[in-house]
């Protein structure tokens, strides 16, 4: 089976850094990541990936740009707009997430911290859909 | 006078006296006389209104006029002029009454010379001169003491009024009335053993002392005095009197009260006002915690994700081997997940976030709450009631919020008793749909009680003040899941709580 494509767009190097090694070391996964909100969509159109984690807080200052608003770009990228976003977010708790089934406003969430474990069943999860 | 000359009205019927005096008074003086002569009363009448003599020499015996009655008839005619009587060997008596009446000094007939004559009538205008001046100032003394609101009033030794000043009218009723009386009759039976023992202390000392004290009047109504008491020395030197001056101060007293009393609502107001502020301050402080902590929360779930997906690397790919890393690793995540379970419990008492709002069971949750103060109630001689209802119908609430509440209720309880006494907690269900829990202390059998009773007021007003604080914070957390909190005060013995819950 061909390893899925994820993009993972974090303001923080080593969550992307060591979401990318535990991912691939899997053999199930090829990751790309991105640090900056400005970059994302450009990344994701390099990319063309089959799943996007994306964290929800960007710290991006000129322009500012946080995960809502990335989200709002890939959308609307027509060749971007079916590829599953799943938000990283450090705001909610995990019971939350659980409570909502996983999902508010639309989209699905993985609040940090989470294990690969529960990673790997949030990205399956949704690559399904 | 107009001159230096005296001028002599005589009034004389028989005509050869009245030259025998002409006669001896020029010859003592002609410079130093004018003699003027009237033979009978009516004819007084004219020359008095032509010319005003300094002094009258007054036969008692004139053809329209005898005896007393003519000198009284004189005095009104003439108000204020010296009087001299002449009298014959026989009448002394009647000029002798004259004389008390108000006349000068008298003469009796065919017993006097010229210096003698003079000198009556020296004397009597120096006399009348004397008098006049100290009728004067009687006259303005008199018009000070009408006119001072001040009481004055004299005491002699034994406590008695010999005098008190008009203005005592306003009190006690007519001065006149006052003389002989007891002047510590009217005093407050409260203060006057002590007004006694100064009054006693000033004659004896012969130093006066200043007081305040009150009036008791038959009325009923109370006057506030202040009085400076003088002694006056007998001329043995032994004090025998004193002068009291008084002053009402009961509308300065009353005055006094006001202002106090308004003092007093300002102030209360002013420490509404202060509590109210904390409160809020202490409703802020909450909030700027609570933001905080999300901030503390957010900003440490990212390097917990980091360790978390370090330590998932490292035990799935690194060190599968090793049994004492992986055994490492494996504490590391533990570590991790307590650090995480911290950070939870962090937002959670923040607030951002929904809470775990699930159907409970109050009684359940006092039970725990009581089960978490154990150790503070064993520390107290606190008597601990409870009536918790069993099958309640369920409330939605979190859990951990309302043991939080309910603890913190139950805590300020606590501390308010230090010396023991009743801890009473009741859960009950109460149509339609209300689930109702109440926490009520009774302040025990104070085992120490305050010789100061204010003090102890004050001291259970704090903490009634402090429980209070707690209230407004409490009823913010209870306010999310709908319920409310009633604090009554079932006086300074003790607080009571009721939280209303909708099952």
């Amino acid at each position: 089976m061909q390893p899925k494509r994820i993009l993972v767009i974090d303001d923080e190097p080593s969550i992307t850094q060591l979401l990318k090694l535990n991912l691939q070391k899997t053999g199930r996964f090829t990751v790309r990541t991105e640090n900056l909100g400005a970059n994302a969509l450009q990344a994701a159109r390099e990319f063309e990936p089959d799943l996007i984690l994306l964290d929800v807080m960007l710290p991006d200052i000129q322009p500012h740009l946080d995960g809502g608003d990335v989200a709002a770009q890939i959308r609307s990228e027509p060749a971007l707009k079916d590829t599953p976003i799943v938000f990283l977010t450090a705001v909610v708790k995990k019971g939350d997430v659980q409570s909502h089934g996983g999902v508010i406003g639309g989209f699905p969430y993985i609040a940090k911290p989470l294990d690969v474990k529960g990673v790997i069943a949030v990205i399956e999860q949704n690559l399904a859909k | 006078m107009t001159d230096q000359r005296i001028r002599i009205q005589l009034v004389e019927d028989e005509v050869e006296f009245a030259e025998l005096l002409r006669e001896i008074l020029v010859h003592v003086s002609a410079a130093q006389f004018e003699v003027a002569h009237a033979r009978q009363f009516s004819e007084l009448v004219a020359q008095l209104r032509a010319r005003e003599p300094d002094v009258i020499l007054l036969d008692l015996s004139l053809p329209d006029r005898q005896g007393l009655e003519a000198y009284h008839d004189l005095q009104r005619l003439a108000p204020g002029m010296p009087i001299v009587i002449m009298t014959g060997l026989d009448d002394e008596r009647l000029a002798v009454e004259a004389v008390r009446a108000g006349a000068q000094d008298y003469l009796v007939k065919g017993q006097f010379d010229g210096r003698l004559l003079s000198r009556v009538i020296r004397y009597a205008l120096e006399r009348k001169q004397a008098e006049e001046a100290l009728r004067e100032r009687e006259e303005f003394f008199r018009l000070i003491l009408e006119n001072v609101t001040d009481l004055i009033a004299v005491i002699d030794e034994h406590g008695k009024r010999a005098y008190n000043s008009p203005s005592y009218r306003n009190i006690l009723g007519d001065p006149e009335r006052l003389r002989g009386t007891n002047s510590f009759e009217e005093i407050h039976p409260e203060d006057r053993e002590r007004v006694k023992a100064i009054f006693r202390e000033s004659l004896a000392t012969g130093v006066g002392r200043r007081t305040e004290y009150r009036f008791l009047l038959p009325d009923g109504t109370i006057r506030h005095v202040e009085s400076q008491g003088s002694v006056i020395r007998e001329p043995g030197g032994q004090p025998a009197r004193l002068v009291v001056v008084s002053r009402d101060i009961t509308e300065r007293k009353e005055a006094v009260e006001v202002l106090r009393s308004a003092l007093a609502d300002v102030k209360k107001s002013h420490d509404d006002l202060k509590a109210a502020q904390l409160q809020s301050v202490q409703a802020e402080r909450l909030e700027a915690v609570s933001t905080f902590a999300a901030g503390v929360a957010h900003e440490v779930k990212n390097p917990l994700q980091t360790l978390i997906l370090s330590i998932d690397y490292l035990s799935n790919h690194v060190v599968t081997e090793d049994k004492t890393a992986a055994g490492l690793l494996t504490e590391m995540g533990r570590a991790v997940q307590r650090v995480d379970g911290v950070i939870r419990g962090l937002v959670e008492f923040s607030g951002h976030v929904k809470r775990e709002v699930k159907p409970e069971d109050l009684s359940a949750l006092m039970e725990q709450s009581l089960q978490a103060v154990a150790f503070e109630l064993g520390a107290r001689p606190v008597r601990l009631v409870t009536e918790l209802a069993t099958g309640l119908p369920p409330i939605k609430v979190d859990a951990k919020a309302l043991r939080h509440v309910l603890i913190s209720l139950l805590m300020n309880c606590l501390r308010a008793m230090p010396d023991g006494g009743t801890l009473a907690t009741r859960t009950f269900a109460q149509v339609p749909g209300a689930v109702i829990a109440e926490i009520e202390n009774a302040f025990g059998p104070a085992t120490t009680t305050s010789a100061v009773p204010g003090a102890e007021g004050a001291d259970k007003a704090a903490r009634a003040k402090e429980i209070g604080l707690g209230v407004s914070v409490l009823r913010k957390i209870l306010g999310r899941f709908g319920a409310t909190i009633d604090w009554t005060k079932p006086g300074e013995t003790g607080n009571k709580y009721t939280l209303v819950f909708r099952s």
